[in-house]
Parts: C-alpha cells; structure tokens; sequence
C-alpha cells in the first residue's frame, strides 16, 4: 500500500467527541473531480490505537484491490481515511450478559436488529461529517470497527470488525454499499414468496435469464437455488461468490456491477484538455482537444470524436479542430470512449460510455453584414425589353459597411456566377449596422438574345468579397421569372460576361479580348445575316432599299472590317440565323494592337436566296482603346 | 457605290458556312463563404472559485430532510450517472435554477410507512428510515437557496441564511 500526501490534522469544535482527527490520503489516483473517493473511518480505536487503524485501512485496501474487478479498476479509486480517536477501545455487545457498553466516536454496536453478528454504528451524523472531512467522499463510507468479534453489516456504511477476517468481511459489506449487489447465502427462511428482487444478482427465475441472460455458461454461470436468506424460490449465479462466502472471488454478475457503479462515478475521460468547458477561440485557429484515457487497456476501449455531430477519424485522445471553415458562434466538439470490458456484458443504461463535450465558440468579430431581399416580378417579361427592380439592403451586422457593388443576373438556377446573363447593378453606398432597410430602384434590360425560359433573377451584394461580413452567406436573393421571347423584330446585342447594357461592348488594346455580337431575329430564321462596323455614327444612317434604314454611317471603317470578315478574327460576322432564331459572332482582338476606335456594328437580315434586305437591327457601341 | 457593294455582297451570301459556337466561359462562384478573420485574444476568465464542490449533509426521513451540515471543498464536482427520484435543487439569488443533483437513497427504508419504526436487518444488510446521508454538489458562488424534492414534492428548503451559516461552520482546515 502506498502511502502518500501530507498528513492533515484538524481541530474540530465539535462537542462530545475527540477534538483530533487526522485525515489521510492513502491512494491518490487523479483528482477527485474524476475518481471514487473511498473514505475508511475508524470506531473503537483510542488515541494509542491510531497506528493500528492506519494497519487496519491498508489491509482493507490491499485486499480490495487484489479482487478482481476492484483491481484492474483500482485507477478509478482514491482513498481517505480519517481518524477521531474514541474514549474506548472496542463496540458494545448488547447481547452480552452483562451487556458490553463502550463510549466511542461513531457508537458502534453488534446485534444491530436483533441480529447477533450485524456489527454497525449508530452516530452515523458523526460519521458522515467526519468522513466529510476527506478531499472528497461519494456517500458510500467503510468503517472499521475496532473489536475482535466477528460482524459486519452494511447500509451507507460498510462496517466490518478487525478481526482475522476483516478484510474478507470488508470486501463483502462493500459489495452491499458500493455495487447494490444482494447476499446470495440462503440462511436461515425456507421458501422465498415475495416479488422479483431489485437486485442485479440474485432471482426468482429459475433459468436466470432474467438478470443475467448475457452470462448464462460463461464462467460457471448458471441459475443455483437458494440466496438472499432463502433456501428454495431464489436463484444466484454461480455456486459460491464472495457474496455467499467469504474468501471466495466476485462473482461475473456482481463483478458486473461493481464495474458498472465505478463507470457511474468515473469517467475514462480524465484531465481533458482544454480543462474549460467553454473554448473561446478566433476563426482560423487550429485547437486541439485532448484527455487522459484511463479506461483499464484490457477493456479494448474504443474512443471516436464528433463535430457538431460529424464523426472525425481521429480513435486516439486528441483531436485537432481547424476552425478556418467554421461560422462564428458556438459548435460543439464531443469525445467518447467506450469500454469493451469483458468484465460487463449487460450495459442497459450505457454507463460505460464516457463522453466529455466542450464547447468551441469562434468569436464574433465586429463587422457589416449585408442582407439581400427585394420584391419578387410575378409577369414574365419579353426577352429585348426593360423591367423595373426595387431592391432592399439591410446591414445587420455589428459594423458599419463601406460602398458595396449590387449586381443583378439571370440564371437558370439560383446559382450566381460571372458566366450567368448580367443585368449590371449599382454601388450601394455606406450602411450603419442599424438594420435599417435601404431601398434601390433600379430599371435593366433584358437583353434580346436571353432565349424564352424560367430564369431565377438574382442580386448579389459584394459579389467579388470586397467587405469582410459575419455571415457571407446571406448577399444573394432571387426569386422565379419566366423570359418570353423577344418581340419579331431584329435586335444586336452582346452576350458577354459581365457586359452591361448589352448594347456596349469594348475591348481594351493592351490586354486584346473577345466579344460576342448576337443579332436575334426570331421571324428570320434561315435568313443571312451580316454585321458591319461603321466609325462615323448612327445617324443619318444608310438607307436600303426597299425602305430599310441602317443606323450605321457606312464610312472607311466599314471596307476595312468587311474585307476582315471570316478571318480567325471576325468569325461568324456573315451567316444565316439559326433555328432558334440566333446568329452568334466573335470578334477576337489580339493584344497590343495600335489604335483607338469608337464605332458602332449593326446588323442586316436578308434573303439568304435572293440577297433582298428584310430587317435592320439596332446599332451597338464598340469601343477599342 | 458603297451601297451598291453592299448588295452584291449580300447576293453572295446565299450560303453561309459553320457559325461559331458559344465562347467556353468558366462559371466560377462569385462568393466564397467562410472566409477567416484573425481577432484578438479571447478575455481572461475570472479565476478559479474557492471551492469546487460541497458536501451536503441531510438527515430526516423521505417525509423531510435537513440539510445540517455543509463541507466546502476545493476539489471540482464529480457529477454522477446515479439517477434518484430524490434530488436538490440549487437556485441563484433571483429565483433562477442553477442545477438539480441527485441524493442516493438506496441504502435507505423509504417506505413511508416505516417512518419511526426499528431499523430493518436482513442477513448484513440495514435498511433504515431515519437518513443520514451526505449528498456532493458543485460550488456556485451565486446560490442562494436549496430545495430538496422528492419527485414533485418538496421535502426540505435551506435558505441563503442557513447555507452561509453551515457553509462557515462546515469548512475546517
């Protein structure tokens, strides 16, 4: 047995006993926070006699923790013990003529209900404020009787004499207080009549699958007559357990119970790290949560992690959390371990499951967050026409936000991306956190090569991530619209990513680009189709028979593009409008080019077979600097 | 002549070749959720009570209890799985449940009917009615008062007066 930490002597006021107790540690395992506390208090024992308790504790203990399960679970255990001295050495013999009276500290007594051998103390106050006095105490307290005659009984004390069979004794009555397990002897009543007992370890089944199902044929388990007082009507597990004789092993039932009353107590989750339950951390830290796993390795126990319910590979004890991908608030980070004991086979209230659950609260910065809503269309809208927008922007977030881009799109689903049809937008100016809505009115063109469909139309707040906010997940709303087609008329326009109006395009010399001119001619379908550049203006315009007029200034500009027409460079220029009532050009200018040219295209539908002019569309700006 | 040039070019067009298909346009997401922030530390919490638990003592029988002695101690709360139709529950200054602990009163006669009654004995095992029990709780700075309950009956009440009192006498170093 080993001894350690300091020894603690406390002068207590209180009346009509010893003034000294000496409270000792005698097996520290870990903290008391996570542990059984055993507490041994000794009666009958004068102040002479104190050497002699400490001998007798060590005893009990040593014995304790040989017997198997107290053993391979000794880990799960501290134990105490304190010592108030008493005026007599001994317990009172009632049943002794003459009747034995000693004065001693917790009034300890044999014949405790008439029965000869029930040795117990009757101050149990006393005893429970001393015992009260160890670093920690779960209720259930040995004691030890300084007195040779055999007894022992048991309640929320296990009493035993220190006698020669003290330890045995001990390890019996403490089976009774600590694992609620049943005498299994069958002494002295006949025929047992009464209902099924509560306890796990004794039945009126004469099969024992009513408590014990899970250990029928392991280890000599079986059903055996006669237990708890009576010799027929009651069933035990085994023929001979420590809880019928002394000296005798704990049996695989009871063994059971003491393991799963030490789970109830004692978490295999020890010194877990971060201590706080709470873990308060910035978004982007890498923290790393821990324990002491001190379920017995024999047991197999098996440790797994969630995340806010995910389950994490990690089946050691630490995990590391990468909080760069989590949202601010809390999340909650749980262990588990769960022991495979071979010593428990029927766990129904899962006690040997020990869980610990911190939670990691990523801090809330001050910063805008942005709120998208506005008012849904319910009319579907022409392709080529304008539509009117009403948009709100709230800010309900904790800072104020800067000038923040509002884009509009259309997309056939409610995902938005550059490459969806974009409706431009405008700059939202600053915004307090007051929640106050902002409301924009906004009136955008739909361009009249979007072809007739469901489209969910979109705005997008800060749509390249220009404002930090809270949540970065509320900048978009959408609602439904259908796009009916375009009138029968002839249109040009630009279907490019973020080209707004469609009816201007540019590329920048430096850089080259590409744009492409769309000329949408639903009544045309199979007709040519040509698309010039003029560098002289819309107006007068050139007039085409029979009574068509171009808004294009055919000038020099124009010769030069038309002889470029087919070239890898002005693809699609000149062709026929396709079934779905589209003719789709690309003009690629390559970087570096010299110049600067301001023009417009527009577009000419004619007879594919004859050559006769049938429409004009309306002329585009073009811009090359 | 310009106009002219553009009538034999249109005649010329009777056929029109292969148009070009759309542009490839990568669809890359505007937003990106779950950007980081790097922020300053998070404050120092207050530092640890005094005490980590107490040690209750009740005494009475399943009709009342007592709380009759209260042992500070400086080690944490040790929760346990054990479940009881008897429990206490502590509650703050205003009214506020801070917790509800479970009190074992297994090893107890709780049969209202043995109330005064000798102790029963059966082969080494005592069942009384009188308790004396001692029940663990954690320490709040903030409880103010104590219920005991059995089921939905209370059973004992202990007030800020009496908690401070026995808390003081309890604690002996």
């Amino acid at each position: 047995m080993k001894f350690t930490t300091a020894l603690l002597t406390i002068a207590t006021l209180a009346a009509g006993v010893s003034a000294q107790v000496t409270v000792k540690t005698i097996l520290n395992n870990g903290a008391s926070s996570n542990r059984y506390d055993i507490v041994i208090l000794g009666d009958g024992y004068q102040s002479t006699e104190q050497t002699k308790f400490n001998n007798d504790c060590a005893a009990v203990l040593n014995k304790l923790f040989a017997t198997e399960p107290y053993k391979t679970f000794k880990p799960f255990f501290n134990a105490h013990t304190v010592f108030r001295a008493s005026k007599d050495s001994g317990a009172d013999h009632p049943d002794k003529n003459p009747p034995i009276v000693k004065d001693t500290v917790y009034d300890a007594s044999y014949n405790i209900g008439g029965t000869p051998r029930c040795l117990y103390i009757k101050n149990t106050s006393q005893a429970s404020k001393d015992a009260a006095l160890a670093p920690a105490v779960e209720g259930r307290i040995m004691v030890i009787v300084n007195d040779s005659r055999y007894g022992g009984c048991a309640g929320t004390f296990a009493v035993t004499y220190n006698g020669s069979s003290m330890t045995n004794v001990q390890v019996h009555e403490f089976g009774h207080s600590f694992a609620r397990v049943a005498d299994e002897y069958d002494y002295p009543n006949g025929t047992y009549t009464g209902g099924e007992p509560s306890q796990k370890n004794v039945t009126k089944d004469p099969t024992g699958k009513a408590k014990w199902p899970l250990w029928l044929g392991f280890n000599g388990v079986s059903a055996f007559e006669g237990a708890k007082y009576y010799r027929y009507g009651l069933y035990r597990p085994v023929s001979n357990c420590i809880m019928r004789s002394l000296g005798r092993p704990v049996c695989p039932v009871c063994g059971e119970q003491v393991v799963i009353y030490s789970y109830k107590t004692v978490s295999a989750i020890d010194k877990p790290v971060p201590a706080a339950t709470i873990v308060a951390v910035n978004q982007g830290t890498k923290q790393t949560f821990s324990f002491t796993n001190i379920a017995p390795a024999s047991g197999n126990a098996v440790t797994s992690w969630k995340v806010d319910g995910a389950p994490q590979s990690s089946t050691s004890s630490a995990l590391r959390v990468d909080t760069s991908g989590m949202s601010y608030g809390d999340h909650q980070v749980v262990a588990q371990v769960v022991d495979k004991t071979a010593y428990v086979r029927n766990d129904p209230a899962n006690d040997l499951v020990s869980t610990r659950t911190w939670t990691l609260r990523i801090n809330t910065p001050k910063l805008a967050d942005l709120y998208a809503l506005w008012l849904p269309l319910r009319a579907g809208v022409p392709a080529g026409t304008s539509l009117q927008l009403d948009t709100w922007v709230q800010n309900i977030g904790s800072a104020a936000s800067p000038t923040v881009r509002v884009d509009h799109f259309l997309s056939t689903d409610p995902i938005f991306t550059s490459a969806d049809i974009y409706l431009g937008g405008y700059n939202q100016s600053g915004l307090n956190p007051s929640k106050v809505m902002k409301t924009s009115r906004s009136s955008v063109n739909i361009p009249a090569h979007v072809r007739p469909g469901n489209y969910y139309l979109g705005m997008v707040i800060d749509r390249t991530n220009v404002v930090k906010e809270l949540n970065e997940n509320n900048n978009v709303h959408s609602f439904a619209i259908t796009i009916k087609p375009a009138a029968c008329t002839a249109y040009l326009s630009y279907d490019d990513p973020l080209n707004y109006p469609p009816t201007a395009g540019a590329v920048n010399a430096t850089t080259g680009g590409v744009l492409h001119p769309v000329v949408t001619a639903r009544c045309n379908i199979g007709d040519g189709y040509i698309i010039l550049l003029g560098c002289s203006g819309t107006s007068p315009g050139t007039a085409l028979p029979p009574n068509l007029t171009l808004p294009l200034n055919i000038d020099a500009c124009t010769d030069v593009f038309y002889r470029g027409i087919g070239s890898p460079f002005l693809l699609g220029f000149l062709g026929k409008i396709d079934a779905q009532g589209f003719g789709r050009a690309r003009l690629t200018v390559p970087s570096g080019l010299p110049g600067v040219v301001n023009g417009h295209f527009a577009s000419v539908i004619f007879d594919s077979t004859t050559g006769a002019f049938k429409r004009v569309t309306n002329a585009v700006n073009f811009t090359f600097k | 002549m310009r106009i002219h040039a553009l009538a034999i070019l249109a005649g010329t067009c009777a056929v029109v070749g292969t148009f070009i298909a759309a542009s490839n346009i990568d669809r890359h997401p505007i937003k990106q959720p779950g950007s980081t922030t790097t922020l300053q530390t998070a404050p120092v919490p207050p530092g640890p009570p005094k005490y980590g638990h107490l040690i209750l003592q009740l005494e009475g029988n399943v009709h009342g209890l007592t709380v009759t002695w209260i042992t500070p101690k400086a080690s944490g709360y040790n929760e346990t799985k054990i479940k009881s139709s008897f429990e206490v529950d502590l509650f703050d200054g205003a009214g506020a449940k801070l917790g509800t602990y479970p009190i074992d009163l297994s090893a107890f006669d709780t049969d209202p009917a043995r109330i005064g009654k000798p102790l029963r004995v059966q082969g080494c095992e005592i069942r009384d009615s009188r308790i004396v029990t001692i029940v663990n709780v954690p320490y709040f700075k903030a409880t103010a008062s104590m219920r005991i309950r059995s089921g939905g009956i209370v059973i004992g009440r202990l007030g800020a007066a009496g908690i401070g009192t026995l808390t003081e006498q309890g604690e002996v170093r």
